[in-house]
């Protein structure tokens, strides 16, 4: 419906535009690419030409600039146009023109000539430039950007070369190619582009010697009549705008291809006449490539251009961004391997440092590589001090070596060795030391370093001894116990047998106690046991043993008697301090004691139950004798006691 | 692009940097070239410098510099005739046809001197002829045509390029001849009596490569492809600049250049894949020639045309 509507709109215009054959004009509008006198003088002709041929139609010619034709196209001014190429180009994708209609002939001589291209020239003497390249960084004269001879051809040609107008070269735009030849000879600029034809025609006319103008990247072409700097271009194209109607642009092509070169419109124009349209896609493709008018924004690119050109680039960028990103993750991954590796160090260094244990870390030879606080500490060697110093001049070297070479023995095949030494302080002080040492391997698995972790274990062994003297000894009066006591009778007895010595058991309970604890109190009688166990253990001689049985009741073994008599000074001695008065809290006491002694002075009365038996019986025969005495008892009966001692006073409660 | 091309291409990739560098030996596909119109497109991409870097053309005289080199082993490639490709791989070279440049329709031709009205008036004449498959080809056609035996002609074994002397001395009569020797010979007066007009179809210029090496030059085939139809569509579309150019190569007028194409058919790109396939003409053609060229038992008929042609290079559709 919309077409119809169109169509018939249309219809109507051309009824409107065409009320009398008679009366018709059509404009041709022609690019004044020369002044526009010259123009007039060469074209009329063909106008007149035009408006002969054409039935009831009168050709009007104008002669005007780019832009003018542009505008007068927009305002439906012109119906027939002839223009450059890459003009053509430019107005057909504004205003939907129709094809060309034909391409013009230029007569040049015998020769005819349906191509057009660009010179590139130089002053003959300029030996400095011979090639396109040497065009970098010149002042180059052109007629005009618009120009595709004038300019538009080179740039395309400079630019396959690598070379950008602007970019690698100063372009001075000087309106006509004349200037453009002048501005060369008279050395203004140092090259400069001109259309081809051009040089030739003002030799022609005796403008120019064709020796004083030297052409860059001249090209071979045969059959065509002019000095070419660039690829050959169809000529100027003959245009009928689309107003024109059928029947017109039928006669105006007869009328065109007929146009004989002899003819004066022909001569007039310097043509040879029209052809048939060439194809001008290859200026279009000229102006797309650099970016003229109307291709002058950047096509859209497609993923598929870009991989179609760039293919092996693209792959390559490809896998060498794929080959960083690998080592990027690669080195990340070994970045937090080592951020962690650093924490865990860190964590060790404090350990190290605050570590209550001495570290002391040495090499395979001895020397010391480094120490903590806390050896400083137990050892008394400051750092500094310690530090390549040979660690067995720190050490007590009592260790003979014997020992050094078990422990290194140790140490090679278990790689470590832990013990405890004797070592001495700097300030001389003995200590006992728990030692470990541990070798230290690097990666290829050599020995590297040892680490001594060393501790000081003088408290340790003080409190071991503690608890050993609590279990074998007596808690008040610091004397061995019951336990103890029996492992020394059994000693005692098995050295007897075997070195046949004498020995003897002396039970010992004082006389009176209970009443001093009952008086006195428990304090007192405390005090009491303690110190007449000092003064008794004191009266026995070294290698004799006292011990607590509990209450106020001891036993003593006498070693290494040579005869009973030697066994009775010390019970005498034993009774004598036990009966001595002691003082306690300003108070003089004064206890006794009733001993019983049984000698073992053959083999066969070595027998520890026996002896102790023996020893109590002998006891209580001494208590049943009035105390403060001792009674002796002989193996085979129980003795008439009292003994051949003194007999003391009876006083509990001196 | 197939995976194995992918491959290639993936595998060289890490090497790029090698490839610059320069320090590669010589790698460059060799690509035995004459004279003919319908190489020109090739000679055009090397003018205009679109050939890629990776091929180097051989110049050679004319077809038998190339099929000597390819026996030699010197070239990777040539531009030839079918039939030439048919008697190369009978002779062991292992040829695929990868491009069709032209299809001859009037560009081989039988030029005689003015005086000779027929091809019967042949009978008792020396003619010059190529001992190529293409100049045997034409020969057979003519004798066909004319119910000469070879026996009736002096046959003077004589390449296009040697013709025009021989022609200008008179020591020939007639030549079997083809583009652009035909054109200059008709310039010195000779007369174009039968050409391939006559049996269309069966001269196909063609881009024919060693299939053992194929794989080495995958990407420079690529290029080398699309440089040959970047080169064809400046001879259609800037075809008086081609013209003008291939005029001054060849020693032509601008008119006679022109002419040389009438007288062939020169597929694009898409004109290309019709000649390709089980049902294309290259293997209908090559069939044909097997049948004319060849003697029954001997190595060109027993050529059972597996791998005669890849349309690989001409890309999808």
């Amino acid at each position: 419906m919309r077409r119809w509507q169109a169509g018939g709109a249309l219809w109507l215009l051309l009824c409107l535009a065409t009320p009398l054959p008679a009366a018709e004009t059509l404009t041709l509008g022609v690019f004044a690419y020369r002044p526009a006198t010259v123009m007039q003088a060469h074209y009329q002709p063909l106008a007149d030409y035009l408006s002969e041929q054409l039935p009831g139609a009168e050709v009007r010619l104008r002669v005007l600039a780019l832009d003018d034709i542009e505008t007068a196209i927009a305002q439906r001014q012109l119906d027939l146009l002839m223009t450059n190429p890459s003009h053509y180009v430019l107005v057909r994708s504004r205003s939907s023109l129709s094809g060309a209609l034909a391409t013009l002939i230029r007569q040049e001589g015998a020769q005819a000539v349906r191509s057009l291209g660009g010179v590139i020239i130089t002053a003959a003497q300029r030996d400095d430039i011979a090639t396109l390249a040497d065009l970098a960084g010149r002042r180059i004269g052109i007629p005009g950007t618009r120009f595709l001879g004038g300019y538009q051809t080179q740039a395309f040609e400079l630019q396959q070369a690598g070379l950008r107008l602007g970019r690698d070269a100063e372009t001075v735009a000087l309106g006509s190619h004349d200037r453009v030849v002048a501005a060369v000879l008279a050395g203004e600029v140092d090259a400069g582009f001109v259309r081809t034809g051009i040089l030739e025609s003002l030799a022609a006319e005796g403008y120019l010697d064709p020796a004083a103008v030297k052409v860059i990247n001249p090209q071979r072409l045969a059959d065509f009549p002019f000095q070419a700097s660039t690829r050959l271009y169809p000529e100027w194209p003959f245009i009928a705008l689309p107003q024109v109607p059928r029947e017109r642009v039928q006669q105006l092509a007869i009328a065109l291809f007929s146009l004989d070169p002899s003819h004066p419109a022909a001569q007039a124009a310097g043509l040879a006449g029209f052809s048939p349209p060439l194809d001008y896609l290859v200026v279009e493709n000229l102006a797309r490539e650099l970016r003229l008018p109307p291709f002058d924004r950047a096509p859209a690119l497609t993923w598929g251009d870009v991989w179609t050109q760039y293919r092996d680039f693209l792959l390559g960028l490809a896998v060498a961004s794929g080959v960083v990103i690998l080592l990027l993750f690669m080195l990340a991954r070994r970045n937090r391997l080592l951020r962690r590796q650093h924490h865990r160090l860190r964590l060790l260094a404090s350990v190290f440092s605050h570590a209550q244990e001495g570290v002391m870390i040495i090499t395979p030879q001895g020397e010391i590589v480094d120490v903590n606080a806390a050896f400083t500490q137990i050892t008394g060697y400051p750092r500094d001090e310690a530090i390549g110093q040979h660690a067995r001049r720190l050490s007590a070297s009592e260790q003979d070596r014997d020992f050094l070479r078990a422990l290194e023995q140790r140490l090679d095949r278990d790689g470590c060795w832990e013990g405890e030494v004797w070592n001495r302080r700097r300030n001389g002080e003995r200590y006992p030391q728990r030692l470990t040492i541990s070798a230290v391997h690097d990666e290829a698995g050599r020995l590297e370093r040892h680490v001594c972790l060393l501790s000081d274990i003088t408290e340790l062994k003080a409190h071991q001894q503690r608890l050993e003297q609590e279990a074998h000894h007596d808690a008040l009066t610091g004397l061995p116990n019951r336990q103890r006591f029996s492992d020394r009778l059994h000693q005692a007895i098995a050295q007897s047998r075997r070195h046949g010595n004498r020995l003897a058991v002396v039970f010992l309970d004082l006389d009176g106690f209970k009443a001093v604890n009952d008086t006195y109190g428990h304090d007192v009688g405390d005090q009491l046991l303690a110190g007449l166990a000092g003064r008794m253990q004191r009266a026995l001689r070294e290698g004799d043993t006292l011990a607590r049985l509990g209450g106020d009741e001891f036993v003593a073994l006498l070693r290494d008697l040579h005869d009973e008599a030697a066994g009775l000074a010390v019970v005498k001695r034993l009774l004598a301090v036990a009966a001595d008065p002691i003082v306690i809290d300003e108070r003089r006491l004064q206890v006794s004691a009733s001993l019983g002694v049984a000698f073992a002075l053959r083999p066969r009365e070595l027998d520890a139950a026996r002896l102790l038996h023996r020893a109590d019986q002998a006891m209580y025969q001494a208590k049943r004798a009035g105390r403060n005495r001792f009674c002796v008892s002989r193996e085979a009966i129980m003795a008439p006691c009292t003994g051949p001692s003194p007999t003391p006073e009876e006083s509990p409660l001196g | 692009m197939d995976r194995r091309a992918l491959l290639t291409r993936l595998l060289a990739a890490p090497l790029l940097p090698l490839a610059l560098s320069g320090c590669q030996p010589d790698r460059r596909l060799s690509l035995g070239i004459h004279p003919w119109p319908g190489y020109e497109p090739l000679y055009l991409a090397r003018e205009f410098g679109w050939l890629p870097a990776s091929v180097r053309l051989q110049e050679g005289r004319n077809a038998s510099d190339s099929l000597e080199g390819l026996r030699r082993g010197a070239l990777d490639g040539a531009a030839l005739t079918l039939d030439e490709v048919l008697s190369a791989r009978a002779d062991g070279v292992p040829l695929t046809v990868c491009l069709v440049f032209n299809d001859s329709v009037g560009a081989d031709a039988l030029l005689v001197r003015p005086g000779i009205g027929s091809l019967a008036e042949l009978a008792g004449r020396r003619l010059a002829v190529e001992r190529t498959a293409v100049g045997r080809l034409v020969l057979a056609k003519v004798f066909a045509a004319s119910g000469l035996a070879p026996s009736d002609v002096t046959l003077v074994d004589l390449p296009p390029d040697r013709q025009l002397t021989a022609w200008r001395s008179g020591g020939i009569d007639a030549a079997i001849s083809y583009e652009p020797t035909a054109t200059r010979l008709e310039r010195e007066g000779a007369v174009r009596l039968f050409d391939s007009r006559h049996f269309p179809g069966l001269i196909l210029d063609v881009l024919a490569l060693r299939r053992d090496r194929l794989l080495w030059y995958d990407a420079a085939i690529d290029k080398l492809i699309a440089a040959h139809f970047r080169g064809l569509a400046h001879l259609r579309h800037s075809r008086e600049d081609a013209l003008h150019r291939i005029a001054a190569w060849r020693d032509l007028s601008f008119a006679e250049a022109k002419a040389t194409y009438a007288g062939m058919a020169l597929p694009d790109r898409a004109g290309n894949r019709r000649y390709f396939g089980p049902q294309g003409k290259l293997r209908e053609t090559a069939r044909t020639l097997q049948a004319l060229l060849g003697t029954p038992g001997d190595r060109l008929s027993t050529d059972r045309l597996d791998d005669l042609a890849s349309d690989h290079y001409l890309g999808d559709a």
